[in-house]
């Protein structure tokens, strides 16, 4: 319960008691007041009476004596007149019976009062002839005593609520600064480093939200400036020392995700035929100038909508996605024109050769660079500096074949499950089993295992990636409900599974089902994927959440999606691209990077997982970067 | 010691106005101490001290006498004691309720303190309280309201009037000089404005009683 509510309900409560007594004591001071001036007024009438009385008490049969009784008991205030005589004779009775209307029965049962009664001796000259007993009525009292009741339980009402209404504003203005700081510390926790500006007048909440605020601008500045040398780190880590051109570990992931991602276009492979007769002639600085120069007449084709990369060595690549055959033809003409005149300058007459292979969405990745190498191979035989374009898509199967086999997957539940990618935490002494990830196999008509990235590629191009998501799923839980699992899965989805509103309301029924606890079931994307559509992914994690799952994001690397834009997708998981986690020992800088990393995902909660560290010289230092999972 | 003197005195000054205002037997109880006796002579004179010794007097040795017997005593002892002086010169004031002590201090008085003082000393003597009542009548000779207390033997019979005009007790029918024109019992009397000024408190409609009592606590302080 919230503190606003918590004090609204005792202050309410504090003020009906006071109310409530305040009530009561007014209600017991009125009829307090009422019975005094009844006795009072019920004396003066019987002794007023009397005195009228005591000039006929010498004949007690006077009918006058009667009249004057009656002229004063239908007043109505009386109930009861009885005259007696010396001898305690009645002599005349007057008794009003009747009950007082507009007065609720229970009001005499709960407050009642003694009717008054008061006694008169009547004298005859000397003598005393009679005595009058006068009582009131106290229906009366009980008229003015509820009407009293009735006024101030009305005024007691209107002034509690009003007293209520001022006490809540009282609290929303006191507390209001108390929801800001929470608003704020929501927002830390969400990543989001706010200040409170307008900064509340209440002493002691004015020094937490100033230590909010000094804590959340700490926070982000550091964030912000952990995040700076992470840009720069993975910038160093992408580019070429010598060339700044991007390297082959980019060229492959750029590939890969050009190739996942349905682009379709043109690998180029270039390669320096002999660097080494150069490099005698020239010597090494020699060399490097060609080779910065020669970077830079790549860099000019990214004009044209290229990727320029330094391999290895003498190795050069461009990758021009989205280019057709003219527009290949095109740059290809231009970069031997280019490489040519940069031949001349240094004398060299045959410098490069360029093969170039067509690739798009079917192609086979692991099919790519051995095609390269051939139509380089086949450049060498046309002329210096020539290219050859390799025409065919590298692809093992047509699309019909593909979209026959991904069809034939689905309908007969084909896919193969298993278990593999162990992450184990060395926190303690004995590593605790932490992450498993479920791994998809599919294999084609005679059981020949098919690349699985170009497989969802193509159930993406036919649009058939949801229901090969919700296939593979089915068979993972069914899985996990066998095996008993207890240790947390990775199921891969696609960008389509998650931002599909079908998908979502599918997969909680299914989660409802399965007695499954979802805290094992972590929804992974590839970070690649997800930086086209932050949004989207955000309200899939944010919905998994909600009934109990995790989410992860694969792949990642800081140069994708920026480490301070993680805690704003609300993921529980980072798996660093495999790169990050290699040859370590060779790049102090990857150690830096994931030192920062680690640094800065416990600063925002999330886990950091390191998959398949072959090398043990690398698992060690990961280990010491103190990374929550480590796969080997 | 002085203030726990004056304490106890306070107490026992208040206990005995309490005890008159509900008309209780108050004067055995009374106690009249010496220092009371002689704060009444250092504020009085030695006849004020005297005449207080002698109202305790009287009400220590007539308790076993017959009514007419108790009546005559105490009319002839006020009476004979307390000058007969009206309000207005006596206190300035036109109606001035006097304590019987204050009364029997200042030895004077008007009708009603008469009354009151002779009405409260037969009821400590253990007089019926039935037989006697405070009568309001009308002087003729002086032509003014007067008060008086009378007796009844039985209900019926003629009363007795214990006068200070005729310091003679005589029954009503010999008293052709005053015309009566009301009476009441003392409980009558007196209970209602007890209660009056109890409930009521501080207000207008203060008893004479009331502030009869208030008066002498700060008197005997």
């Amino acid at each position: 319960m919230s503190l606003s509510k918590q004090l609204l309900i005792l202050i309410s409560f504090i003020f009906f008691i006071i109310f409530s007594v305040n009530f009561v004591l007014s209600i017991e001071n009125i009829k307090s007041y009422l019975e005094v001036e009844s006795e009072i007024h019920v004396q003066d009438t019987a002794t007023s009476l009397g005195l009228s009385l005591s000039p006929h008490m010498v004949d007690e049969q006077d009918p006058i004596i009667r009249t004057m009784m009656n002229a004063i008991f239908d007043m109505g205030y009386y109930k009861e007149m009885r005259l007696v005589d010396i001898d305690g004779n009645d002599l005349v009775t007057l008794t009003n019976t009747e009950t007082m209307e507009g007065v609720p029965n229970w009001l005499s049962r709960v407050m009642p009062m003694e009717p008054a009664t008061a006694i008169s001796e009547i004298s005859s000259g000397w003598n005393i002839s009679g005595t009058l007993y006068v009582t009131t009525n106290p229906g009366y009292g009980y008229l003015k005593l509820y009407e009293q009741a009735k006024t101030t339980l009305k005024f007691s009402l209107i002034i509690f609520l009003g007293a209520l209404a001022l006490l809540i504003i009282a609290l929303r203005l006191t507390l209001q600064p108390l929801k800001d700081i929470e608003k704020q510390a929501n927002e830390i926790s969400s990543g989001n480093f706010t200040i409170i500006k307008k900064l509340p007048w209440t002493l002691e909440v004015r020094n937490v939200a100033q230590s909010m605020n000094s804590m959340s601008d700490k926070i982000g500045n550091m964030i912000a400036r952990l995040n700076r040398k992470l840009e720069t780190l993975s910038e160093s880590l992408k580019r070429d020392p010598l060339t700044k051109l991007l390297n082959q570990t980019t060229f492959n992931t750029n590939l890969k995700q050009a190739l996942v991602s349905g682009q379709s276009g043109y690998s180029v492979f270039i390669k320096f035929d002999d660097l080494s007769l150069i490099a005698k002639d020239k010597g090494n600085k020699g060399v490097n100038k060609l080779l910065v120069n020669f970077a830079t007449l790549l860099q000019r084709t990214e004009q044209s909508g290229t990727l320029s990369y330094r391999l290895y060595g003498s190795e050069f690549a461009l990758l021009c996605s989205n280019f057709d055959k003219d527009s290949i033809i095109s740059l290809a003409d231009s970069l031997q024109k280019d490489i040519t005149k940069l031949g001349q300058q240094i004398g060299v007459h045959d410098l490069v050769h360029i093969g170039i292979v067509r690739f798009e969405r079917s192609s086979d990745f692991d099919k790519l660079s051995p095609a390269m190498l051939e139509a380089y191979e086949q450049a060498r035989n046309i002329d210096s500096n020539a290219f050859f374009i390799k025409e065919d898509t590298v692809s093992s199967m047509s699309d019909l074949d593909w979209k026959s086999v991904i069809n034939n997957t689905i309908n007969n539940n084909m896919p193969e499950i298993t278990l593999t990618s162990e992450a184990y935490n060395y926190a303690s002494d004995e590593p605790v089993k932490v992450m498993q990830e479920a791994f998809t196999v599919v294999k084609d008509d005679v059981g020949n295992t098919l690349s699985i990235g170009t497989f969802f590629s193509m159930a993406q191009e036919f649009g058939l990636e949801e229901e090969l998501d919700k296939c593979i799923i089915t068979k993972i839980i069914t899985l996990m409900e066998k095996a008993k699992q207890s240790v947390p899965v990775t199921i891969n989805l696609s960008m389509t599974s998650v931002s599909s509103a079908s998908f979502a309301s599918w997969l909680q029924e299914k989660m409802a089902q399965s007695p499954l606890k979802t805290e094992l079931l972590t929804f992974s994307v590839t970070a690649y994927s997800v930086q086209k559509d932050l949004v989207s992914f955000t309200n899939f994690s944010t919905f998994v959440k909600s009934l109990g799952a995790r989410t992860l994001l694969k792949r990642y690397s800081s140069d994708i999606i920026a480490i301070d834009l993680l805690k704003g997708l609300n993921i529980d998981y980072i798996r660093l691209a495999r790169d990050l986690t290699h040859d370590i020992e060779g790049n102090s800088t990857k150690s830096d990077l994931l030192h920062i990393m680690q640094e800065v995902a416990q600063l925002l909660d999330i886990k950091v997982i390191a998959e398949n560290v072959t090398e043990d010289s690398d698992f060690e230092l990961v280990k010491n970067a103190g990374l929550y999972g480590i796969g080997r | 010691m002085l203030m726990l003197q004056h304490y106890r005195r306070t107490l026992h000054v208040l206990f005995v106005f309490i005890c008159i205002a509900i008309s209780l037997p108050i004067i055995a109880d009374l106690n009249i101490t010496e220092t009371l006796l002689a704060k009444i002579e250092s504020k009085y004179n030695h006849f004020a001290r005297q005449r207080v010794e002698d109202w305790q007097q009287l009400i220590n040795t007539s308790r076993d006498l017959p009514d007419l017997e108790k009546l005559e005593v105490v009319n002839t002892f006020f009476n004979s004691n307390v000058l007969f002086i009206n309000d207005l010169a006596l206190w300035g004031k036109e109606d001035y309720w006097a304590t019987p002590l204050e009364f029997l201090s200042i030895g004077a008085g008007d009708c009603e303190d008469y009354s009151i003082a002779k009405y409260f000393t037969l009821k400590e003597l253990g007089m019926d309280e039935n037989k006697i009542r405070i009568t309001y009548v009308k002087a003729i000779n002086l032509g003014q309201a007067h008060m008086v207390l009378t007796y009844f033997e039985t209900k019926r019979s003629i009363p007795l009037v214990l006068d200070n005009l005729d310091t003679d007790i005589k029954p009503a029918n010999e008293r052709t000089d005053l015309v009566p024109v009301y009476s009441f019992n003392g409980e009558g009397l007196w209970m209602a404005k007890v209660r009056s000024s109890k409930r009521v408190g501080n207000s207008s409609r203060l008893s004479l009683w009331e502030e009869l009592k208030q008066r002498m606590e700060k008197d005997l302080e």
